[in-house]
């Protein structure tokens, strides 16, 4: 027999002993879940909850930005019309934007709104417009040969655009001055090729005004680029899914020499959108442990701190039947807007996610 | 059954009686709903990173003390076994209530209507259970028939 003494030691020791063992554990699992996340999301509740919503005429529009307690949509079908509605989500007010010149073979306008201007843009052209926001007149402030895929205005002397290589066609980022007499500077080196060059480095783009940063997520593979308002390279971020390499199936059309995506790719991040220090990205790709039946009727966001580049937490943006899923979206500090059929829908950002957005801005 | 035919009995064989039918209970309805079990602990704010591990873990440890404490000879060492185990699940509650409390508690069956504070408690006192019959294993219990509480499971 043991004596009492000695079992209450023993006792005492087994209990220290658990404590310590569960609290490593949990330090632990912390840490990893953040930067090495194994692909298990965290839904923590009352991240973002739907506080509003406002039916729109059609399901072409898309959210061109934002300025003081107003956000923008602009149209796919009728490129040269902006609504305005209130972040509250109860008025509306449209607007028509008047052009200088119309005399050019448009192919895919976008219209972008960054307070106190607006852009409207079209890389195949290429040309891009700039305005007041208080007139929506705009005149041609770029028409040279410049092409782009892609843009996202960083300021309103500077675009960051996507263009592609002559010869090769791979895609390739640039910074596009608007003010006259400055060339295009690429940064080939930001995107990295892994097969064409083309099909698997396209992305979504992104800026943070507060943070002075440039984002690009890549649609195929786990990572996002940070470079700094001069295109610098910053960082390298992992998104918590574990497709490190594109898996695309690629043909080249012998006749037209196009490349053409022999299957349906495999999207891991759809799209993305940025507020100060936060990423919000869209993916397509369920992790462990997690529900199927919710991915039929909601749709995903991950959230991550782009200063640490450390994953934080995953919400819902729920599918209205007969309207399906979330087509495009957009942060501002308080709150993410959603696009899903014709409606648009606000989720407000609960204390997990307003705890974690950097209060201060970075100075010019 | 021995429990029921005498009025007193050793404190120890009630503790070990009681720990077998929360340990069988609580692993038999995890691995029912053993899909559900595991995403609980994926979700839960801590050890998301070991859910693999933890869920069959739990349910090893679980299954194998309360055989433990099944045969007279090795009860003792199940006793400290499953007071560990119990501390290391109170543990695990404090930190879900200081950290968050909105996890879904991944105990299983009706343990899973239990509010976390009501479960620490609980927790506590079966840790109390063990550690007194581990102190003092030759106390005897008085234990009145009518409010014997496990007689239909145990029989």
């Amino acid at each position: 027999m043991i004596s009492t003494a000695k079992k209450y030691s023993l006792l005492a020791l087994l209990s220290l002993g658990s404590i310590s063992i569960m609290a490593l554990l949990y330090l632990w699992s912390e840490n990893r879940m953040q930067k090495e996340n194994p692909f298990i999301r965290r839904y923590t509740p009352l991240s973002a909850v739907k506080t509003a919503e406002i039916t729109l005429d059609n399901p072409y529009y898309y959210i061109a930005g934002q300025s003081g307690a107003s956000i923008f949509l602009a149209n796919r079908k009728a490129p040269l019309y902006v609504t305005e509605i209130d972040t509250l989500l109860r008025t509306r007010t449209e607007h028509k934007i008047e052009l200088d010149r119309y005399d050019f073979p448009f192919r895919s306008t976008e219209v972008r709104i960054a307070s106190p201007h607006f852009y409207v843009y079209d890389g195949l052209v290429p040309v891009i417009y700039k305005g007041l926001l208080s007139d929506f007149k705009g005149s041609v402030v770029v028409n040279d040969k410049t092409f782009f895929t892609g843009a996202v205005i960083m300021d309103s002397l500077s675009v960051a655009i996507r263009g592609q290589k002559q010869g090769t066609g791979e895609n390739l980022l640039g910074l596009l001055s608007l003010q006259k007499g400055t060339r295009t500077q690429y940064h080939p080196e930001l995107l990295e090729k892994q097969i064409d060059g083309l099909f698997d480095t396209s992305g979504t783009m992104n800026f943070s005004e507060d943070l002075k940063r440039f984002v690009y997520v890549y649609y195929y593979r786990n990572q996002y680029i940070v470079a700094d308002y001069g295109l610098n390279l910053k960082a390298r971020g992992r998104t918590i899914d574990t497709t490190s390499k594109a898996k695309l199936k690629i043909v080249r059309i012998e006749s037209s020499g196009d490349r053409k995506l022999a299957a349906p790719p495999l999207t891991v991040n759809l799209n993305s959108t940025v507020i100060s220090n936060l990423l919000f990205i869209n993916s397509g790709l369920m992790g462990r442990y997690e529900i199927p039946e919710v991915w039929k009727v909601a749709s995903i966001v991950d959230v991550y701190d782009l200063n640490k580049q450390l994953y934080l937490l995953s919400f819902y943006i729920y599918d209205i039947p007969g309207s399906g899923k979330m087509r495009n979206f957009f942060a501002d500090r308080t709150a993410v807007y959603a696009v899903i059929g014709k409606h648009l829908h606000k989720y407000s950002f609960g204390k997990p996610i307003k705890n974690q957005l950097m209060n201060t801005r970075v100075k010019d | 059954m021995k429990i029921l035919s005498t009025a007193s009995t050793k404190i120890h064989v009630v503790v070990s009686y009681l720990y077998i039918l929360l340990f069988v209970y609580a692993a038999v309805s995890k691995v029912l709903d053993f899909e559900n079990f595991q995403a609980q602990i994926g979700q839960s704010p801590l050890l998301s990173i070991f859910a693999e591990y933890v869920s069959y873990g739990v349910l090893i440890l679980e299954f194998s003390i309360a055989l433990l404490l099944a045969f007279p000879p090795l009860r003792t060492a199940g006793l400290y076994m499953a007071f560990t185990l119990m501390v290391l699940f109170t543990s695990y509650i404090y930190l879900i209530l200081n950290y968050s409390a909105f996890v879904p508690c991944s105990c299983g069956g009706i343990l899973e209507h239990m509010g976390w504070k009501e479960h620490l408690i609980f927790n506590i006192v079966f840790v109390i259970l063990a550690a007194v019959a581990i102190l003092f294993p030759s106390t005897s219990m008085h234990i009145r028939r009518k409010s014997q509480p496990f007689k239909t499971s145990l029989s």
